[in-house]
C-alpha cells in the first residue's frame, strides 16, 4: 500500500513531466518572449518544489523520477538562458577535452528518439567476473566528442506525452488521467472537479482524477487530524508536572505541525532551558530563556526563570 | 514517518543536530557534550566503547584505540597519503582483499566503516534519548573534496549502523544553510572550512531562498592535524640539536609530545604565550631528560607560515569558478576547529577582504545544518533548497591514459552528460570503459571508481562502431551509467566493477551484529 505523500508526489511528478515535454516556456510557466528575471524567478520557484531532496524520503522509483523531472526542469532553464544570452551557468558541459574526431551528427537539446533499452548500471562490489576474451580486452581510443545535451530521457519514462494536444502556450495543462494536484501547479478546477460536500478550503478530492484500476483498496490521502488544543493542553500539564522532555516533545510536534506560531517555539525554548538548568547546564539554559523572550517578550515564566538562573550564577 | 537527525561525523568529534520547530538544536551526549569525541575502542574483552570513554583509554590501551578513521574510509592501502598515515599512527592498518585500506584491531581487521558506524550507533542513540523515539533515516555530512568512493563507503557506514543515509551532504554547504536560514536576504557567501583533516571552500549565492553553490575547491590534506605536526617537529628538532635525542623514534614520547602541541596549539588562540612542559620525557647518557619551554604565538606563526600560505589557493581558485571577486562576497563564515586560530582568521580576512561572520559556533554549525537540510526533505522548510556540486571531473580512460572528461568540476548536482565513443580495433565485440574521477589530465593520476564492460556490439571495421555513454549524477553524487550503441539503438550490456567498499553481504553482515 502507498503512503498518501507517496501517491501526491507521484501525481505532481507526473503532471510537471507532461509539461517538460511541451517545451521550456510550459515547462518554467513563462510566456513566450519572457525575460531573462522571469525565467530565473520561475526556475528558482521549481527548483524549490521540485528539487529531487524534496522526494528523498518517498519509494525509490519516486526518487529516481524526481530526477529526470528536476533534469527537465534544469535543461529548460539552461536552454531559455543560453538563448536569452543570460545563462548564469550550463548545467551541462562538454570539458575542455581534446577533440580527436569530432561527431558530425552532434545535435543539442535533442532527444533521442529511443533509449528505452539503455540498462541502469548497479552499483555492486566484488569482482563480476569479465568473459574470459581470446585477446586482451580493447580500450577506447577515440572519445569522440560532441556537444552533450541536457536532453532527458522522456522516452524511459512511464507517460508518454501526447504531443499533438499541446494546449496554447502558459495555459495551464488538463489531463484527465492524473490525479490533482494540491502542490502550487496552476491548474484549472474543472467545473464539477470537487465533489459537493467537499469541505472549503480542502484541495478537491479526485472526481476523475484516479484512474479507479489502481487506486481500489487504497486508503485516501489523509492525514490523521491533529487537534491542537489537545496538544497543547497536554504539554500545559506536562510543563506543569515538571516533565521537561516529554513537554519537550509535545511542544516540538505542536511547533512543527503551527510553524506560524511563535508563541509554540518560546514555550518550547523555555521548557528546552528548564531541561538544561534541571542537568545543571546554566549557561545554555539562559542562552534558550533569552530566545524564547525574543519569540515572545510577555512569556513571563521565561522571564522568572532568567533572573532565577542568573541570580544564581 | 520518524525523524531525520542531522550529523556531522567529524575527523575528530562529531554533533548530531535536529529540526525542531523549525530551528535545528544541537544534541548533548549522555555524557553531557555537546560534540563526541570520533573515538572507537575495543577492550581486551571484546567490548566496544565509544566517544569520550574511547578517549579516555587512549593511553593505556593505544593499539586498539582507533582515532582519524575518517581519513582512511573509502581509501586504497596504496594511497601515498594512507602511507604516510601510517607512520605517525599507534594502530596498525592493513590491506584489505579489494585493496582498501582497514584497520588491524587484535589480529582482526576491520574496515573504516564499521569503525564509523560505531560513532554514527552513537549519536543515533544520543538522538533517541533525547526524542524518545526510535531514529532510522539520517542526513550525514562529509567534506566537500571527498570523491565517490568515499561519499559510498560514508553512506555504508551509517547503513551499518541501522541508518538509511538520506543524503550525503558536503560540510560546508551545510554551514551555509545554518547560518543561511536566518540570513536569507540575496547574497553571496565564501564558507571557509578547516577542520581536523581537510580544508574546503565553497562559494554560494542564496537566490530567493535557493541555495546555489558556485564552486567548491579544497585540499584533502590540509587540516589541523598537519599544524600539530608543525608543532612537533619544532619541539623535537629543538631538542634533537640541544640533548642529541630524536623523540620521534619513540613511540611513548610521541604520543605525550602530540598531546602538547594539540593543547598549545588550543592556548595559543586565546593566550599569546603558553608553557609546554614534558617531565622525563627521554632518558639521556646522564640520566632523564625533560622539555620544558615557553612557547609565543608569534613563533608558532611563523613556523606554521608555509601551512598559512596554502589557504590561498584554493580559495583563489574557487573565486575565479564561480566568476566572482572577493568584494562581490557578502559574508565570509569560518567552519571547523582550526578556524579560532588568530593567524587562520587573518588569512581568510586577507584574501576575502572582511573579517569572519561573528555568532557562528565552528564546531556545531555543520550539524545544524544537516538538520536544516532534514527539514527540506521532510517539508518542514518549504522555502529554503540547496543546489550543490560535484567537485571533481568525472570521466573515462581513452588511449594513451588520457582522462576524457565527461562531467566537469563544479557542474550543478543532480547532472546528465553523455558521449559518444568508438572502437579502436577491427571487429571489436565488447568494450571495456574504465570510470576515473580528478584533476589530473593522465587517467592513472586520478582515482579509479570502477570499470564496465560493454558487451555485443555491432562488429565491424575500427572507428564505425559507436556507443553513447551516459552519465547519470544525482543530488548526492553517486553515479549511474547507461549505454547505447548509436544507429542500432541497442543497449549495450552493462557490468560495473566497483574499485572499493563493502559487498552488500558484508554491509548486512555487520548490521545485524550491530542490530543485536
Amino acid at each position: 500500500m502507498e503512503a498518501p505523500e507517496e501517491v501526491r508526489a507521484r501525481a505532481t511528478l507526473n503532471e510537471m513531466q507532461l509539461r517538460i515535454s511541451q517545451g521550456p516556456h510550459v515547462t518554467l510557466g513563462v510566456p513566450e518572449g519572457a525575460t531573462m528575471e522571469q525565467v530565473r524567478t520561475a526556475f528558482l520557484a521549481l527548483t524549490k518544489q521540485f528539487h529531487p531532496a524534496r522526494f528523498g524520503r518517498l519509494a525509490i522509483d519516486i526518487q529516481r523520477l524526481s530526477n529526470e523531472v528536476f533534469l527537465g526542469i534544469k535543461a529548460a532553464h539552461d536552454q531559455l538562458a543560453k538563448s536569452l544570452g543570460g545563462g548564469k551557468r550550463e548545467a551541462m558541459q562538454s570539458g575542455g577535452m581534446p577533440v580527436i574526431r569530432p561527431e558530425g551528427t552532434g545535435t543539442t537539446g535533442q532527444t533521442r528518439p529511443n533509449s528505452t533499452g539503455s540498462i541502469p548500471v548497479q552499483r555492486t562490489t566484488g569482482s563480476i567476473p569479465v568473459q574470459p576474451r581470446p585477446s586482451t580486452p580493447p580500450s577506447f581510443a577515440r572519445g569522440t566528442e560532441r556537444p552533450s545535451t541536457p536532453a532527458v530521457s522522456r522516452t524511459s519514462t512511464p507517460m508518454q506525452p501526447a504531443r499533438t494536444t499541446t494546449p496554447p502556450l502558459g495555459t495551464p495543462i488538463q489531463r484527465p488521467s492524473t490525479p490533482p494536484v494540491t502542490g502550487p501547479i496552476p491548474r484549472p478546477v474543472t467545473p464539477g472537479g470537487a465533489r459537493p460536500g467537499t469541505p472549503p478550503g480542502r484541495p478537491p478530492v479526485p472526481s476523475s482524477g484516479i484512474n479507479p484500476d489502481t487506486v481500489r483498496g487504497v486508503a485516501p490521502p489523509r492525514e490523521p487530524a491533529f487537534d491542537e488544543r489537545a496538544a497543547l493542553r497536554e504539554s500545559l500539564m506536562q510543563v506543569n508536572d515538571q516533565n521537561w522532555a516529554a513537554a519537550r516533545q509535545t511542544l516540538s510536534t505542536l511547533a512543527t505541525k503551527v510553524p506560524q506560531s511563535k508563541n509554540y517555539r518560546a514555550l518550547l525554548g523555555y521548557v528546552r532551558g528548564r531541561e538544561a538548568q534541571a542537568a545543571g547546564r546554566a549557561d545554555e539554559a539562559a542562552l534558550e530563556y533569552q530566545r524564547a523572550l525574543e519569540l515572545d517578550p510577555g512569556l513571563t515564566m521565561a522571564k522568572q526563570a532568567l533572573a532565577d538562573v542568573q541570580r544564581r550564577r | 514517518m520518524g525523524r531525520v537527525i542531522g550529523i556531522d561525523l567529524g575527523t575528530t568529534n562529531s554533533c548530531v543536530a535536529v529540526l525542531e520547530g523549525g530551528e535545528p538544536v544541537v544534541i548533548h551526549n549522555q555524557e553531557g557534550g555537546r560534540t563526541t569525541p570520533s573515538m572507537v575502542s575495543w577492550n581486551a574483552d571484546g567490548e566496544v566503547v565509544v566517544g569520550a570513554a574511547s578517549k579516555r583509554q587512549m593511553v593505556t590501551n593505544p593499539q586498539r584505540t582507533v582515532f582519524g578513521v575518517k581519513r582512511l574510509i573509502g581509501r586504497k592501502a596504496s594511497d601515498p597519503e594512507v602511507h604516510n598515515l601510517a607512520r605517525r599512527l599507534p594502530y596498525k592498518l592493513v590491506q584489505a582483499k579489494n585493496g582498501d585500506a582497514w584497520v588491524d584491531i587484535a589480529g582482526t581487521p576491520r574496515s573504516p566503516q564499521e569503525i564509523s558506524a560505531h560513532v554514527l550507533a552513537k549519536m543515533k542513540r544520543v538522538a533517541e534519548d533525547y526524542l524518545g523515539q526510535p531514529v532510522t533515516e539520517a542526513v550525514v555530512t562529509v567534506p566537500a573534496y571527498f570523491d565517490d568512493a568515499q561519499r559510498q563507503a560514508t553512506k555504508d557506514a551509517g547503513k551499518i549502523a541501522g541508518l538509511t543515509v538520506r543524503q550525503i551532504l558536503n560540510e560546508p554547504t551545510a554551514a551555509a544553510l545554518a547560518y543561511g536560514l536566518h540570513h536569507q536576504s540575496n547574497q553571496r557567501l565564501a564558507v571557509f572550512d578547516l577542520g581536523g583533516g581537510t580544508f574546503d571552500i565553497s562559494i554560494l549565492a542564496i537566490e530567493n531562498g535557493v541555495f546555489e553553490v558556485l564552486s567548491t575547491y579544497g585540499d584533502t590534506a590540509l587540516g589541523g592535524d598537519d599544524f600539530d605536526r608543525v608543532i612537533i617537529d619544532l619541539l623535537a628538532d629543538e631538542f634533537q640539536s640541544t640533548q642529541g635525542i630524536d623523540l620521534r623514534g619513540d613511540s611513548v614520547a610521541l604520543q605525550r609530545l602530540k598531546e602538547a602541541a594539540e593543547r598549545a596549539k588550543v592556548e595559543l588562540s586565546s593566550a599569546m604565550t603558553t608553557d609546554i612542559n614534558l617531565p622525563f620525557i627521554a632518558a639521556g647518557p646522564s640520566g632523564p631528560v625533560h622539555l620544558m619551554r615557553e612557547l609565543q604565538r608569534g613563533e608558532l606563526e611563523r613556523a606554521c607560515k608555509v601551512l598559512l600560505e596554502k589557504l590561498d589557493g584554493p580559495c583563489l581558485k574557487a573565486l575565479d569558478e564561480a566568476r566572482c571577486t572577493p568584494a562581490e562576497i557578502d559574508q565570509v563564515i569560518l567552519v571547523g576547529g582550526m578556524t579560532r586560530m588568530p593567524a587562520v582568521q587573518e588569512r581568510a580576512e586577507r584574501i576575502f577582504g572582511k573579517p569572519g561572520s561573528k555568532g557562528v559556533n565552528p564546531d556545531e554549525i555543520v550539524a545544524m545544518g544537516a538538520a536544516v537540510h532534514s527539514g527540506i526533505m521532510g517539508g518542514e522548510l518549504q522555502e529554503v533548497v540547496l543546489l550543490d556540486v560535484t567537485p571533481h571531473n568525472m570521466g573515462v580512460r581513452v588511449a594513451g591514459d588520457k582522462m576524457s572528461v565527461v562531467i566537469t568540476s563544479n557542474t550543478s548536482i543532480p547532472t546528465r552528460a553523455k558521449k559518444v565513443f568508438a572502437t579502436t580495433e577491427d571487429n571489436q565485440a565488447f568494450v571495456a570503459i574504465e570510470i576515473y574521477q580528478g584533476e589530473h589530465e593522465l587517467a592513472s593520476k586520478n582515482r579509479r571508481i570502477g570499470k564496465f564492460v560493454l558487451g555485443d556490439i555491432t562488429t565491424a571495421p575500427r572507428g564505425r562502431t559507436k556507443v553513447e555513454v551516459s552519465f547519470t549524477m544525482d543530488a548526492d553524487g553517486i553515479l549511474e551509467i547507461t549505454a547505447v550503441e548509436v544507429g542500432t539503438n541497442h543497449a549495450a550490456t552493462v557490468t560495473i566493477e566497483a574499485s572499493s567498499g563493502l559487498t552488500q553481504d558484508e554491509i548486512n553482515q555487520l548490521g545485524h551484529r550491530f542490530a543485536r
